[in-house]
């Protein structure tokens, strides 16, 4: 995404989300944006993210939201402009 | 995955060690050597490289070492204006406020570099993981049950906020099969066992204070002491739970109704069975509080 759309996103109620790995290939993209009405937890954006992509929704349980570059809980907030990171589990042990 | 988080990388960052986030030395690497990753760079990175960054981190960083891992980052890397780390001579006011020990200059000089950029970090960032982060770094090495010439004094907690506090104890009490079917049978020398053993508890809990000398009266809202016979293998398990809304945990409450529950069982019977033991006085689960939840791992050994 160029510096322009990021600064934009920010300026906006949104939030820049970045897929990776099987993430990424369910996607289809490596990042997007979504809109917040207001407010929003990290369980509340993952709902958002699944409603749109709901080929995400069996992943769900181990999937990982990090935001800003840190590990977030299910109940922490999540604020316009913040970059949150959907990290899938590695694969094997 | 281990459980161990990997060398540098701090419990409270939760990161595995496949390094899949940019760990908080792994930042201060960067930030001296003036180079800046996005998440999808670092990503991109071989494990190795990122194991470089994070060993760079947690001593004297050697900036062309760091520089030469992100010359070959995919998207490149920024360059950014080096740090040189003046600010982590003393702690900044925000992070003073919410961890009042580190106005103690020389406190905050006795933690290492990485640990004073992680706190700075967080503080600036205003992280949520700012209070794990200083349970973790702080907690451990300033006992604040001691003062600065190792006299023995009661934490103050008057400005700790009143939470639920809930804490959950065991102990074992080991002893002849026959003895443990006495208690069972209530036909023990001194009476019923069982139902003295729980009230004794019960009653020793509210008395902690004044047993354990550093202990905060507390107002408890529950306790509860319940107890489990296993004649064929000669044991009374205990298991006590505590509760309160208060400035302080209750977790000795629960190990002082534990243990004088189990000590109560060994006076009743201890006409029949001299050998008795007790045995495991452990610490379950707590909750409440800014250290947040424990939870005993079943197979560890203390």
């Amino acid at each position: 995404m160029s510096e322009l759309a990021a600064q934009a996103s920010k300026s906006q109620q949104s939030v820049r989300i970045l897929a990776f790995a099987g993430v990424r290939e369910v996607v289809g993209s490596d990042s997007f944006e979504v809109t917040l009405a207001g407010p929003c937890s990290v369980a509340e954006l993952l709902d958002l993210i699944c409603a749109r992509y709901p080929a995400l929704a069996p992943r769900r349980p181990s999937v990982r939201l990090a935001v800003n570059g840190a590990y977030a809980k299910p109940g922490e907030p999540v604020a316009p402009g913040d970059e949150v990171a959907l990290i899938p589990p590695v694969a094997g042990g | 995955m281990t459980d161990l988080p990997p060398s540098g990388v701090f419990a409270f960052e939760e990161i595995g060690v496949e390094l899949d986030l940019i760990p908080l030395a792994a930042h201060r690497a960067l930030d001296v050597a003036g180079r800046h990753l996005s998440l999808a760079a670092w990503r991109n990175l071989p494990i190795e490289k990122r194991r470089i960054l994070l060993d760079q981190g947690r001593g004297e960083v050697d900036q062309k070492a760091v520089q030469a891992v992100t010359d070959g980052a995919e998207p490149p890397a920024e360059p950014v204006a080096g740090d040189d780390e003046g600010r982590l001579e003393a702690p900044p006011a925000a992070l003073r406020e919410v961890e009042p020990t580190l106005q103690d200059i020389g406190r905050w000089l006795q933690l290492g570099k990485l640990e004073r950029f992680a706190l700075c970090h967080l503080s600036s960032k205003r992280a949520t993981t700012l209070t794990s982060a200083l349970d973790e770094i702080v907690g451990p090495r300033f006992l604040t049950h001691l003062s600065a010439q190792g006299e023995a004094r009661m934490v103050d907690v008057g400005n700790k906020p009143k939470t639920h506090r809930r804490a959950v104890a065991s102990a074992t009490v080991r002893m002849k099969p026959t003895t443990a079917r006495m208690a069972l049978d209530h036909s023990g020398p001194k009476g019923d066992v069982l139902a003295t053993a729980r009230l004794a508890g019960i009653m020793a809990a509210k008395r902690t204070p004044d047993l354990i000398p550093l202990c905060h009266p507390i107002s408890l809202s529950r306790v509860a002491v319940h107890l489990d016979v296993d004649v064929d293998r000669g044991e009374i398990h205990i298991k006590s739970a505590t509760e309160a809304r208060d400035r302080t945990g209750v977790e000795m409450e629960a190990m002082v109704a534990a243990s004088v529950a189990a000590l109560t069982i060994y006076d009743m019977l201890k006409a029949v069975d001299r050998g008795m033991a007790v045995e495991e006085v452990v610490l379950l689960e707590k909750s409440g509080g800014r250290s947040g939840l424990y939870r005993r791992d079943p197979g560890a050994k203390p």
